[in-house]
């Protein structure tokens, strides 16, 4: 399974099959989503329409995270197996995962200013976010400061794999400290008998989640596609 | 490994004069927080703990971008100490020649400047040694991964300063504790978890980074 996807011919097949499906999933979800918690959804008795935020700000900081945990494991992949595909997927996924976190990081912000009463606090969820934001901005610049990209990859794959310890801490920061960020509304199990959430916000939410990950999938084959034909450009170019 | 590291130092305290320097990053960088934070007594003696950590931070930033850069790492590579005890090594010496001067007087000088607080000392020494070997350790780190990189010192300080956080945290968080009356304990106790996972863990990491560059030239 590892081996097979290597060769990026076969990855580049399996692309041009999953890239218009996934399109297609994105565009349904998100154009229904956004109906769907923009005008559908009932506003909040407490917050009522800025409760609306939360279908943009939770799944971002979902993906922030998805693809950041994603990087951790192309990062062991490339590290253990010099799997040039885990590379381009590095490569192609970590600015677009710092995009989700600095959207996270703004609306977050932007419902924080109306609902808290301040932009920001340094609680420990927030402070957190921030590192991962940090953590992204350093490998990026990491990935391009050498001269030999292979050491860029390297480096960047084990700043990633480092980085990973920051993950568990932004999930629990709001269980093990005293945080104004709200605990998670969804996985815990006593809430999966007793929701927090009714059912018709937790449906937005979910739908909105999954049609940003079909969306964020999108770009990071596309970006991949992209790094691969620019490999090639240099490659014919060193040999003409 | 005790001749490596005696190396080690020499080159970093000897040849560049690496011990001074920081040493006096740190005192002149505290006495220019000092003087636009204000006189004010009790508004100093309440920033003083953070201001220390954060400072031994930077001034442990200070030696790092020449921590690998002109080592030979030809000579690592083959000598008889095994790369991961040199590296364990070099952390050691970049914590000697940076962190401990100012991990024992820092400290001092704090008892001086905030009247009653000579208590703190032993807090304060404990703290700031274990957090100064964290920050050598994932400092040595930093230094494995922009090995060979065209904008070090810069980069360096971007890819650390993230991963110091929590040491700095529960550091800064212990002295805070023990200034205030409450307990430092919890804090300290993960603070030297931190400082032990780093030092035996980052060695090895560094160690496998370096290796990783040099076979795939």
């Amino acid at each position: 399974m590892i081996t097979r996807f290597a060769n990026p011919a076969r990855f580049e097949s399996l692309a041009k099959t999953l890239l218009p499906v996934l399109a297609a999933m994105a565009t349904v979800l998100l154009a229904f989503g956004l109906v769907d918690a923009l005008l559908l959804s009932p506003p909040d008795y407490q917050q009522s329409d800025a409760v609306r935020i939360m279908y943009i700000h939770v799944p971002s900081a979902w993906m922030a995270m998805f693809l950041y945990a994603c990087c951790g494991g192309a990062a062991l992949t490339f590290i253990v197996w010099k799997h040039t595909l885990a590379e381009l997927f590095l490569r192609a996924a970590l600015p677009v995962g710092a995009c989700a976190t600095a959207i996270c990081l703004v609306t977050g912000m932007l419902w924080g200013q109306p609902m808290w009463g301040t932009w920001w606090v340094w609680d420990a969820r927030l402070t957190s976010v921030l590192v991962l934001m940090f953590l992204y901005v350093a490998i990026i610049a990491l990935t391009g400061a050498f001269d030999r990209p292979e050491h860029g990859s390297i480096a960047a794959a084990w700043l990633t794999l480092i980085g990973l310890v920051n993950l568990p801490v932004i999930k629990y920061s709001v269980e093990w400290w005293n945080t104004l960020h709200q605990p998670s509304s969804l996985t815990s199990l006593n809430r999966m008998a007793n929701p927090a959430l009714s059912g018709e916000m937790l449906r937005p939410l979910l739908i909105m989640g999954l049609g940003l990950t079909c969306y964020l999938l999108v770009v990071v084959i596309v970006r991949m596609r992209a790094e691969i034909i620019a490999r090639r450009l240099n490659a014919s170019r060193v040999q003409a | 490994m005790m001749v490596v590291y005696r190396h080690f130092l020499r080159r970093m305290t000897r040849d560049r004069g690496l011990m001074g320097q920081s040493a006096g990053f740190f005192a002149l960088a505290v006495t220019v927080c000092v003087f636009a934070i204000g006189p004010d007594a009790v508004i100093l003696s309440a920033v003083l703990p953070g201001l220390v950590w954060a400072l031994q931070l930077l001034s442990a930033l200070l030696g790092l971008s020449d921590m690998l850069e002109g080592e030979d790492l030809d000579d690592l590579l083959l000598a008889r100490t095994s790369l991961p005890a040199a590296m364990c090594a070099k952390a050691l010496a970049h914590l000697t020649a940076t962190g401990l001067p100012i991990a024992v007087l820092a400290p001092l000088a704090v008892s001086l400047l905030v009247p009653g607080s000579a208590a703190l000392l032993p807090c304060m020494w404990l703290g700031l040694a274990l957090s100064a070997a964290s920050f050598s350790a994932i400092g040595l780190l930093g230094a494995a991964l922009t090995l060979g990189s065209r904008r070090n010192a810069a980069l360096q300080a971007l890819i650390i300063l993230p991963l110091c956080v929590p040491p700095l945290i529960f550091g800064a968080g212990a002295a805070s504790a023990a200034m205030l009356d409450q307990g430092w304990q919890a804090p300290m106790a993960f603070l030297a978890a931190i400082a032990c996972a780093s030092l035996t863990l980052c060695p090895f990491a560094a160690a496998w980074i370096i290796r990783m560059k040099v076979t795939s030239a």
